[in-house]
């Protein structure tokens, strides 16, 4: 074939295969677009409606025929019927009819044997070439179909599109659609009206797990669900399954200890579930889970063991815990898991398991168990633990509490409170002296409640072994450590308080100004008493004139009640302030037993100035203010007045005996500062003999010696001129001994002695020194002598002054009966007692004078009964109401009143009688053996301080060589022999002691166990050497013996206050009891304050209050 | 009249006592003790009083009282053993808040106390009773009280023992409920005249009726509703 015939096949081949290409494409997507739309149908008709099988299967396979047929008619047959090339070059002509029937020619041509037809064969070639030319630059694809292309995309989009917009427009028909049609051949279940959805369906679970079956409802709710359980297709039972409260559409059910395998359905509305399987795993389980804490040490508790299956872990830090557990069945391995991923394997015994831990930090744990099978137990319980740490103590010292000023025994009794959660190992006192700061000491304080959560420790420290002198302070503060084994002891300081050391010459002065305070205190109320009674008098007497009181005497009176009131005040403050100095002068031992009694005596003088008798009138007339009838004002004013009038009288004897107190306790405090300095000097001189006091410490002591001096010399010029107001006080024998001190002056001697020690001349100050301290004992003794004298002079005085009105008190009264009756004889006889108006006149002036005399006494000396003014008073109205009646002749009126006189002279002379009778008895009684005892006890307390602190060295030289109990070197053999022979003198010397005290319940109570503590501590020093109980033994021996000792000290004090046989006091009953028994007005109060604390507006507070008030003013007349 | 009283008294103990022992409940004897209390005071004075008037008690009532040996804190755990606690002393108390917590649940709970100042103990004492019962009062007991005339006669009130300030002796009570639970004496020192004959050296006559009166405040306590 020549070249233009090949070009001209090649190009009729190109247009064939473009036509065939473009066929094919197009049937294929013609094909898709009718499967699609097919399906569309198919799935549209099984979404909407529930077709049997047969349906849907022929339905499928009508699907199945059309689409198969597309198929093979669009997208098969065109590549079985492919067109001829002739064909091919006609439709080539028809779309370029240029080419004018030459390639067609051309092509037959090129197919026929030219020879056969008798055709040239040149022409042939020349219309072949000419034919090939007239194809060249065409395009033979232009002959396939591509509208139609174009056409059958268009279908394929629309189909596709109307599938997606089937799925998005209803996606449950279109599932369902889709599920059921592409299952032609499956049965499937008509559908129900209501669908329950189960869970968990099929299920594996634990042997004797619970297993939860829980129901969803969709479609028509159904009225109740019942669950069919059946065990290896047995029969069926049914349980009904609990609706959800919260949520109707939902129901559970609870299989309770599976045990093995079952199947269940459920049943609900026109919906039956398929069967579920449940099957059953054995795993191991835990059946038993025991705990049992070891505490620490520190918590002092017992080893607990809790009930079986408490798990929690809730202990004191460092708890030991140990767990123990039984499973169902024989395990493999067993671990505890901790929440901080740390795990503890756990002793494996067969169906058992041990483990433990310690506990030291919060989390929490679970019990893991693993059988032979590798089964691990299901969902292992976790149990939390719980760590409480120990916290650390509190410590405060809840005696004294406050900063204090040392008292003359130099101890103070402290009260400690410590708490911690688990108690204390220890307290010890720390203390350091201001000037020396860096130089702390500690004490240990004796205790024994070890293991208590609050521990009150009682101490008494004394102060008399430190090396501490006049203003210095020491500051002290209690540490307490609990006792945490563990972390180590926690330890609490308490607040830190100070006790400072007065030097005596303060102590004095402070006394002195409290005195002079006091006594100008009570001068000023007196002052302020007469003023008051000045304008009482005269209101009282315009009052009695004028028929109607005015509002500006009422608003007068008023006035008066209430500066009264305020005197009564102030008069009750100036008695507790006299307590105190009473109190202060007792606690430093600056006055004997007899001073301390009268001030105590004095101190309820100005207690009782302010009657009962005085408050009942201040009472009345506060009464009678707030009413308004006038004669009751009048009443009670006068009553006022002359109650007014009695405790003025009161008061200035009161006064009067404070100022001579003044003197005598100024006597008594020079004669104890003379002591005290006696003291001192012998001190420093000792303590320079013996090397026991520092230069320097001796020249402070001998700065105060000084100081004191200067106050002796000056303290009894004061006295002398004190002396001087007092005509019966020995103020000659005072100013005499003023001026013998002044010119020996002490505080000139004592002030070269400090110099002389200062300079280094500490031989020549040593005799100085032995002078001055006899100096100061010549001054206490004549101060002694000049006491006693004053004493029995001021005693004397008093007898006789009693006697004297005894006597004349006696003699009126017989008077009295006389003329009484003389009067009697002729009551009526209006002459007779006009007449005996002389005679009653005689005896009122008498007893006016017999009344100033035992008025003049009573201000001199206290035992006088303080009523005894108010009886003789009493006899002196009367007899001036007996004159009156008399003079106006009507003597059956003066008869009683002059009986009532007699009486009140014949009381006032039996009262003054037992006065003496008193005042004898004392003066001959002796003192007991009180003080005595207390110095035994002093002495034994130094004794028993000595043998502690030697004892220390051996206890500590026993504990640091490390030896065993007894092992001793022969020198602390030999000491703690020694000591043990201390020890035994001091114990029979408080045997003997203890002895005494039998008769003294209260102090013999309190030595019980001393005599034995000591034994202890001998067996200790003789077989054991000593060491830290020998210590505790020996600071509660001291404790004990110093408490003996403060209590003796104060007993001493309260002998002075009791200890008289009373005697009944015939008085009236008091009221009955308050309907609410003191507790119905408190509710009514509390009542008030809750409703006060609710949130009403302000305006209704008074109404709230207004109302309550009214309630209380009620209630006793409800009588509920 | 007394008699009869006495043997009513002694009828409804031990009618009690028999109810108690058929009712199945343990017999326990009425436990006295001394309240040991803080402040620095002598809680621990007249250590002979309480063993002296319960022997009195046994002596003279046949009432199964014990005294318990012990001084007893407010803090202690066997504080509510005691039905009956005494306290005295001449100086300072101080409860503690705990203490006054647990001594206010004692008494609301059926406890008794017997305070007894020995002189010097008031203030401290009204000051902490208020302390423990801030919504009570102290009210003065009337001669017609129970208390004076429960198994001897006391028809004036509370006996005098020792003198002091001159003051007549009083009793005085805080109720709860209406129910006495705590019975306050002062200016009488009963626990004085309780104490051995030879402390304080009181007639026999004094000492007879402050243990008479103790003998009535232990059978108040007993038998109070």
């Amino acid at each position: 074939m020549s070249e233009s015939g090949k070009k001209i096949t090649d190009f009729i081949g190109r247009a064939r295969r473009a036509l065939m290409l473009i066929t094919s494409v197009s049937g294929a997507m013609l094909t898709l677009a009718v499967i699609l739309g097919l399906s569309f149908l198919l799935i549209l008709l099984n979404g909407l409606f529930f077709l049997e099988c047969g349906a849907r299967s022929a339905l499928f396979f009508i699907w199945l025929g059309i689409s198969l047929g597309a198929l093979f008619y669009w997208v098969l047959w065109p590549f079985i019927n492919i067109p001829r090339e002739r064909r091919v070059a006609i439709d080539l002509e028809r779309e370029y009819p240029e080419l004018d029937s030459r390639l067609v020619s051309a092509y037959d041509f090129l197919k026929i044997e030219p020879r056969s037809y008798g055709y040239s064969g040149d022409l042939i070639a020349a219309s072949i070439v000419d034919a090939e030319k007239r194809t060249r630059g065409l395009k033979p694809e232009r002959i396939a179909p591509f509208s139609m292309l174009r056409e059958r995309s268009a279908y394929l989009v629309f189909a596709v599109l109307l599938i997606v917009g089937f799925l998005a427009s209803s996606p449950s028909v279109f599932h369902t659609g889709i599920a059921r049609g592409s299952n032609p051949f499956q049965y499937i279940m008509r559908p129900t009206l209501t669908t329950l959805k189960v869970e968990p369906g099929d299920a594996g679970v634990t042997k004797y797990k619970n297993l939860e079956i829980t129901i969803a409802a969709s479609g028509k709710l159904p009225e109740d669900v019942t669950i069919l359980r059946a065990f290896d297709g047995g029969a069926e039972r049914t349980f009904s399954a609990n609706r959800n409260p919260e949520n109707d559409r939902e129901w559970s059910f609870l299989f309770e200890d599976v045990k093995r395998d079952f199947t269940y359905r459920v049943e609900g509305g026109d919906f039956i579930s398929r069967p579920f399987k449940v099957a059953v795993v054995d795993r191991p389980r835990v059946v038993g889970l025991t705990l049992t804490f070891d505490y620490p040490d520190y918590t002092g508790l017992q080893t607990v063991r809790l009930e079986e299956n408490e798990g929690t872990v809730d202990v004191p830090y460092g708890t030991y815990v140990t767990v123990e557990a039984r499973f169902s069945k024989k395990i493999e391995r067993s671990e505890l898991n901790f929440s901080d991923s740390t795990q503890k394997a756990m002793q494996i015994d067969d169906r058992s398991a041990t483990g433990s831990f310690r506990a030291i930090k919060p989390g929490s744990y679970r019990l893991l168990a693993v059988d032979n099978e590798g089964l691990a137990n299901d969902d292992p319980i976790e149990y939390p633990i719980r760590v409480r740490s120990d916290e650390y103590p509190t410590v405060e010292i809840t005696h004294p509490g406050v900063d204090i000023d040392l008292t003359e025994d130099m101890l103070i009794p402290l009260s400690v409170l410590g708490e911690d959660d688990y108690g204390f190992s220890g307290f010890q006192l720390a203390f350091t002296i201001e000037k020396s700061p860096e130089d702390t000491s500690r004490i240990k304080i004796p205790f024994d409640s070890y293991r208590r959560p609050q521990v009150s420790v009682e101490y008494y420290w004394d102060l008399g072994r430190l090396a501490i002198f006049p203003n210095d302070i020491v500051l002290y503060w209690v540490e307490a450590l609990d006792n945490d084994r563990v972390t180590g002891p926690k330890k609490a300081v308490s607040r830190v308080y100070s006790a400072r050391f007065p030097s005596i010459d303060e102590i004095i002065k402070d006394v002195i100004s409290d005195r002079e305070d006091q006594i100008t205190d009570v001068e000023e109320i007196s002052r302020q008493e007469r003023d008051l009674q000045e304008e009482l008098k005269e209101l009282t007497r315009e009052m009695k004139r004028a028929s109607e009181i005015t509002y500006e005497q009422r608003e007068d009176l008023r006035e008066a009640l209430q500066t009264q009131r305020e005197l009564a005040e102030q008069l009750e403050k100036t008695a507790e302030e006299y307590q105190q100095t009473t109190e202060k002068v007792t606690e430093q031992q600056l006055a004997s037993s007899e001073i301390i009694q009268k001030m105590l005596e004095v101190q309820k003088l100005l207690q009782d100035v302010a009657t009962e008798e005085m408050r009942e009138a201040m009472q009345k007339l506060q009464e009678a203010l707030d009413s308004m009838d006038p004669e009751e004002l009048r009443r009670a004013a006068e009553e006022f007045q002359m109650t007014q009038e009695e405790l003025l009288e009161r008061l200035d004897r009161t006064l009067a005996l404070l100022k001579r107190m003044q003197v005598e306790q100024r006597v008594e405090d020079m004669k104890a500062l003379a002591e005290k300095l006696k003291e001192m000097e012998n001190k420093v001189s000792e303590g320079l003999e013996d090397g026991s006091m520092s230069q320097k410490d001796a020249e402070r002591m001998q700065d105060r010696i000084t100081e004191g001096s200067e106050l002796l010399e000056k303290g009894l010029e004061e006295l002398a001129e004190m002396m001087s107001e007092f005509p019966d006080m020995p103020s000659e024998q005072a100013k005499a001994l003023a001026n013998e001190v002044n010119q020996n002056s002490p505080s000139k001697k004592s002030g070269q002695c400090s110099s002389l020690m200062k300079s280094g001349s500490m031989n020549k100050c040593a005799g100085k020194a032995e002078e001055l301290s006899e100096q100061f004992e010549q001054i206490a003794q004549k101060l002694q002598q000049m006491q006693e004298q004053m004493q029995q002079q001021l005693s004397a005085e008093t007898i006789a002054a009693i006697r004297r009105a005894v006597f004349g008190l006696l003699d009126l009264s017989a008077r009295q009966e006389n003329l009484l009756g003389t009067l009697a004889k002729d009551i009526r006889s209006r002459e007779l007692a006009r007449g005996l108006g002389k005679d009653g006149a005689d005896i009122s002036l008498a007893l006016g004078r017999v009344t100033a005399e035992v008025v003049s006494i009573a201000q001199k000396n206290m035992m006088i009964p303080p009523n005894i003014g108010a009886i003789l008073g009493s006899s002196l109205r009367e007899m001036g109401a007996m004159l009156v009646e008399l003079e106006q002749g009507r003597g059956y009126s003066a008869s009683p009143r002059g009986y009532e006189a007699m009486a009140a002279m014949n009381v006032a002379a039996e009262k003054l009688l037992e006065t003496m009778d008193m005042m004898s008895s004392q003066s001959s009684s002796s003192c007991s053996g009180g003080q005595s005892f207390f110095q035994k006890m002093q002495g034994m307390c130094d004794k028993q301080g000595q043998i502690n602190q030697s004892t220390i060295p051996i206890a500590q030289g026993q504990g640091s060589s490390g030896s065993m109990p007894g092992g001793l070197t022969p020198d602390q053999q030999a000491a703690a022999s020694r000591l043990a022979g201390e020890q035994e003198a001091v114990r029979k010397s408080m045997e003997e002691l203890a002895g005494e005290a039998a008769q003294r319940s209260d102090i013999a109570g309190r030595m019980d166990n001393i005599v034995e503590e000591m034994e202890e501590v001998i067996q200790d020093l003789r077989h054991r050497g000593a060491d830290e109980r020998t210590l505790n033994r020996q600071e509660r021996i001291m404790n004990r013996m110093l408490d003996v000792q403060k209590s003796l000290h104060r007993q001493e004090y309260e002998e002075r206050r009791k200890s008289r046989t009373g005697e009944n006091i015939v008085r009236r009953s008091p009221d009955r009891l308050p309907e609410d028994l003191g507790e119905r007005r408190d509710l009514l109060q509390q009542q008030l304050l809750r409703a006060l604390n609710q949130p009403y507006p302000k305006e209704y507070e008074g109404l709230i209050k207004s109302y309550f008030q009214a309630l209380r003013e009620n209630a006793p007349a409800e009588g509920k | 009249m007394k008699l009869s009283m006495k043997k009513l008294i002694i009828l409804t103990i031990i009618a009690g006592s028999v109810v108690t022992v058929l009712g199945g409940i343990p017999n326990v004897p009425f436990t006295v003790a001394q309240l040991k209390y803080g402040g620095g005071g002598d809680w621990y004075a007249n250590p002979s009083s309480l063993p002296n008037l319960i022997e009195f008690v046994r002596e003279y009532t046949d009432i199964p009282a014990v005294y318990s040996g012990k001084y007893v804190e407010p803090g202690d755990d066997d504080l509510f053993n005691y039905p009956y606690l005494y306290m005295t002393g001449h100086g300072n108390i101080k409860f503690t808040d705990k203490e006054i917590e647990r001594l206010r649940i004692y008494l609301t709970s059926g406890g008794f106390l017997h305070a007894d100042d020995n002189y010097g103990l008031d203030p401290a004492f009204r000051r902490e009773i208020k302390k423990i019962f801030p919504d009570k009062e102290l009210v003065e007991l009337p001669f017609d009280h129970e208390i004076y005339h429960c198994f001897y006669d006391f028809p004036g009130g509370l006996p005098k023992i020792h003198e002091h300030d001159g003051n007549p002796a009083q009793g005085f009570g805080i109720f709860h409920e209406g129910r006495l639970i705590v019975f306050y004496t002062y200016e009488t020192d009963l626990g004085d005249g309780w104490e051995n004959a030879e402390v304080h050296s009181d007639s026999e006559e004094k000492r007879r009726a402050a243990l008479e009166m103790g003998t009535n405040i232990i059978i108040f306590a007993m038998t109070r509703q």
